[in-house]
């Protein structure tokens, strides 16, 4: 009989094993694999924007998920290797050669994880495949991007799956270098103990460290550029080690550390579980810590969901009238009468149609856009800055039915109700009007700010999108001194609810887009000044992306009409594949937490079997053996659970108040919603740590 | 304290029936420190599993203090080994990640009895035995000697009727074994306890107020200690010896 028989004999015999092993590789690969082949199709990579912030979490998140998966395949391959120990040890004690038992040793464990990693690879493509042709289904109204397998993903598959096949030949070539029989005979029974004794003082640096880490790391640069106008550079992300190792700290106190105290019956009723835990210490802290970093990162993503939706939500209630364009005077746009045939082909009523005419020339500004070499802001004020819309006193009254008085010489900016300065934006930048026609300045005050959603343009109604008004007399000065640029009418009006006024917008949208001039055709950042003087390559002059028989498809376009009645019914459909992505990795990580939990569930029951036969013979009856068997159990799941939800729902409520350094109503009312996601869930870690403990307590004939 | 009655135990394998134990019968008074020796499968291990519950004999009876063994379920026999029984193995059986002193303590734990009284107790026991000075060290970190007092202590706990101890010695060098056998000695003297203990070492046997010897699953024969425990041993040896044919053990 060979060697390698022997070793087939012997595997047949401790399948369980085995099975555990593969079973984890496979995971990591087909849920990684899956993750890459669904990020680089067409169907993603064509719909988040390059650079923008969702690619960036999607990213990170990611990487979150890839280390978790691989330290897990690490210490599944430990485990794997320490139940192998006792067997290379008896031969290596029987006198076979080393390099013989390591190359049979590699050649097994090689082979099997090369045919599991292509394994997880296939099904992790018919995974991506299923989510994918799901996702199209969802999200086919908001883009023509198809589900598709690409090289960039399958390669990148194949290169997680070479790392993960590297990793585990790496531990096995180290586990056999090891010369010493004993040590390889004694690996089995090798006890993994935390320090045996730490200090609240331990868990205080640890907390400390934690919210040191978050505090220089996400807050301080925000502080810093406020207060000191200073970028100081992406090195405040190493900060975030120090989070890392706060939490490590937390876990090694919550295992290490149980005193006598203030409660000595409770410390002695937990006794045999702490002592028990704090022989498997280090495995189990190393899990624990992966297991609340997934988590962060599941829930974080699970959390885009209702942040999202919440915005939207507010976005549109924010708006005075329900129909609000404009378009530039050159369009052969739709009148009033077209507005109201239309409405009558629908059986919509029109009610408070009202239109007001904004001309547009050159203002001044700041650009703040610049950075120094030190990584200073520079504000550097310019007296032809972008082209802005003025509208006089009088017609904003007419179109708004809100009183306003203009002094001749001043300003007010018209506004969002959210809007708010900061380093980047500035009600009062503008000082000057640019006369073309005569080259020549009008100089104009800051008076204040008017709040109507409905005739902000873009987000907030800053810099290129300013929209100002002044008084009538200003206006004349503004209209008669320039011409370079075409005034813009405004159209406001509302209508009867229900179906058909939906599909009066759908027709309304399609007719709009149809009928505009050229020169709106632009996107979102288009600026005519800004384009000509920064080139036609610039963010400034991007030509509009729209589709007039599908407004729920993304579009970046900056004369877009907003009829809240059709983003009312459209919903969050524009952004379904953000969410479905986001909802990907949600389920991807919360996956892994799962799995990772079950997993460790099982080693400890498993591992403390002798123990447990101890206990019993020393008079410990099933419910007590249970007991303690519960009380290790929770460890997994319990303080990960409660730090990495409370972590990252401190770290969300920090983002929303970093981004404007203020909480808005919305965001308060959001909370309740994260905390019904945490509590979602938890409720996941709950079922999964009952069904471990029934798992355990079945193969432990409990 | 402990009555053992025609007691039979057999062990089937492959198609063929093993008697281990053929109509055993003795008894143990209250305070008594016996030993039962005998050579390789006599049957006195099976004996002490089956006194202690963790195997079923076929036939006869076991009664501690006039209490039947058999007739007891799971819960009620687990409260046995707790409360009226106390172990000491072999290999110790010391919990890894607890001290010497929370080891001791285990039995009340189980118990769930409440703290003072418990720490009360084992603070007694662990000075008794003279391992005061590593009651916050782990096992790992003790000599063999000294995890077998622990085990000792720990066996004493909860005041059992009766210690079972298996092979104690074992794994013992002679100092080791001195000390640990010294402990059974002092629990009998200080607190009346009732020792079975099970062993291969004569020197260990000497120290005992009786010895049963065991010979294929039969009681040989038994000895009482009437002297100084050298002049036992000699006798201890003789009688082993005369039942292996004439070769001392």
């Amino acid at each position: 009989m060979r060697l390698t028989k022997v070793w087939g004999k012997l595997r047949k015999k401790n399948k369980e094993h085995y099975r555990q092993f593969y079973f984890c590789v496979w995971f990591a690969v087909m849920l990684i694999g899956s993750y890459l082949m669904m990020l680089c199709s067409p169907l993603v990579s064509e719909t988040l924007p390059v650079g923008g912030d969702s690619r960036k979490q999607v990213y990170m998140i990611f990487c979150v998920a890839a280390v978790g998966c691989i330290i897990f395949v690490v210490y599944a391959t430990g485990l794997f290797l320490r139940y192998k120990s006792r067997e290379v040890g008896v031969f290596l004690a029987l006198g076979t050669d080393k390099g013989r038992l390591s190359r049979a040793l590699i050649w097994e464990m090689g082979q099997g994880v090369l045919k599991i990693a292509l394994l997880g690879l296939f099904t992790g493509g018919i995974l991506a495949l299923l989510i994918g042709k799901i996702f199209e289904a969802i999200a086919k109204e908001a883009t023509d991007s198809k589900f598709a397998f690409t090289l960039p993903g399958i390669g990148l598959g194949v290169l997680f799956s070479v790392v993960i096949f590297l990793i585990i030949l790496v531990q096995a070539v180290r586990f056999m270098r090891r010369s010493n029989i004993m040590d390889i005979l004694n690996e089995q029974r090798k006890q993994e103990s935390v320090k045996k004794m730490v200090s609240p003082r331990y868990l205080a640096s640890g907390l400390l460290l934690t919210v040191t880490g978050l505090l220089v790391g996400f807050v301080l640069p925000t502080v810093v550029v406020n207060l000191f106008h200073h970028w100081l550079g992406s090195w405040t992300n190493l900060f975030y080690l120090l989070t890392l190792v706060g939490l490590y700290q937390i876990m090694v106190y919550s295992i290490s550390c149980h005193r006598r105290g203030k409660n000595p019956q409770k410390y002695y009723r937990n006794l045999v579980s702490y002592g028990m835990l704090k022989f498997q210490g280090r495995s189990i802290v190393r899990n624990m810590l992966v297991i609340t970093l997934l988590l962060a990162g599941g829930l974080f993503a699970a959390f885009y969901i209702p942040t999202q939706s919440s915005s939207f939500q507010t976005g549109l209630e924010k708006n005075e009238a329900l129909y609000s364009w404009y378009y530039t005077e050159d369009a052969d746009e739709l009148t009033q009468e077209d507005v109201l045939d239309l409405a009558k082909n629908f059986g919509v009523e029109i009610s408070n149609y009202r239109e007001g005419e904004f001309v547009q020339a050159v203002g001044s500004g700041v650009n703040r856009d610049l950075v120094d070499e030190n990584g200073n802001l520079i504000e550097q004020y310019e007296e032809q800055h972008a082209v802005y819309e003025y509208i006089g006193a009088s017609q904003y009254e007419a179109l708004t039915g809100e009183k306003i008085s203009v002094e001749d010489g001043t300003y007010y900016m018209i506004q969002s109700p959210d809007a708010y300065e900061n380093i980047f934006n500035k009600f009062d930048d503008m000082d000057k009007v640019y006369l073309d026609q005569e080259d020549t300045f009008l100089p104009l005050n800051f008076a204040g700010t008017v709040i109507y959603q409905s005739l902000v343009n873009g987000d907030w109604g800053f810099d290129i999108n300013a929209r100002y008004v002044v008084s009538d007399r200003d206006y004349e000065r503004i209209e008669q001194g320039t011409g370079e640029y075409p005034k813009v009418r405004q159209v406001l009006f509302d209508s009867s609810r229900g179906t058909s006024a939906v599909d009066f917008c759908r027709e309304l949208y399609r007719s709009f887009a149809q009928r505009m001039s050229d020169s709106m055709k632009v996107g979102s950042n288009y600026d005519a000044y800004l384009a000509k003087t920064s080139g036609e390559d610039s963010m400034y002059a991007m030509k509009a992306v729209y589709n007039p028989d599908n407004p729920v498809q993304e579009s970046d376009w900056q004369f877009k009409p907003t009829l809240v009645l059709l983003e009312e019914e459209n919903g969050l459909l524009t952004y379904a594949v953000y969410l479905l992505l986001f909802l990907y990795v949600a389920a991807i990580c919360l996956a892994a937490v799962e799995i990772i939990s079950y997993a460790r569930s099982q080693t400890v029951g498993l591992a403390g079997r002798q123990v447990f036969e101890d206990l019993e013979k020393l008079g410990a009856n099933h419910t007590y053996i249970r007991r303690v068997l519960k009380k290790q159990i929770q460890k997994v799941f319990v303080l990960p659970t409660v730090v990495g939800s409370l972590g990252i729902l401190a770290f969300e409520v920090l983002m929303l108040g970093m981004n404007d350094g203020r909480y808005t109503s919305g965001e308060i009312q959001m909370i309740p919603v994260l905390l019904v996601v945490i509590l979602a869930v938890s409720l996941c870690q709950y079922l999964m740590y009952r069904f471990s403990v029934r798992k355990v307590t079945g193969q432990l004939n409990l | 304290m402990l009555k053992v009655n025609h007691l039979y135990k057999s062990y089937r394998s492959g198609g063929n029936t093993y008697e281990v134990l053929k109509d055993v019968n003795f008894q143990v008074k209250e305070g008594e420190f016996v030993a039962v020796m005998g050579p390789s499968g006599s049957g006195k291990t099976t004996l002490l599993n089956c006194i202690s519950c963790f195997i079923p004999h076929d036939r006869g009876e076991i009664l501690l203090k006039g209490e039947e063994l058999s007739k007891l379920n799971e819960k009620q026999i687990a409260k046995v080994r707790n409360q009226k029984l106390g172990f000491v193995f072999q290999d110790f059986m010391l919990l890894d990640g607890l001290t010497v002193f929370e080891n001791v303590c285990l039995p009340k734990v189980i118990k769930e009895e409440p703290y003072k009284k418990m720490e009360e107790k084992a603070e007694g026991l662990l000075k008794m035995f003279d391992i005061a000075s590593i009651r916050n060290k782990y096992p790992a970190e003790i000599s063999g000697g000294q995890k077998q007092r622990t085990a000792v202590a720990r066996a004493l706990m909860n005041d059992p009727l009766l210690i079972l101890a298996d092979e104690p010695t074992g794994n013992l060098d002679s100092r080791s074994s001195e000390a640990v056998i010294q402990a059974f000695v002092e629990a009998k003297k200080k607190l009346n306890a009732t020792t079975f203990m099970v062993t291969h070492d004569s020197f260990s046997a000497s120290y005992c107020d009786r010895v049963i010897v065991m010979k294929d699953g039969k009681v040989y024969q038994e000895l009482t200690r009437m002297g100084q425990p050298r002049e036992f041993m000699e006798e201890l040896l003789e009688v082993l010896g005369r039942m292996n044919g004439g070769e001392r053990l």
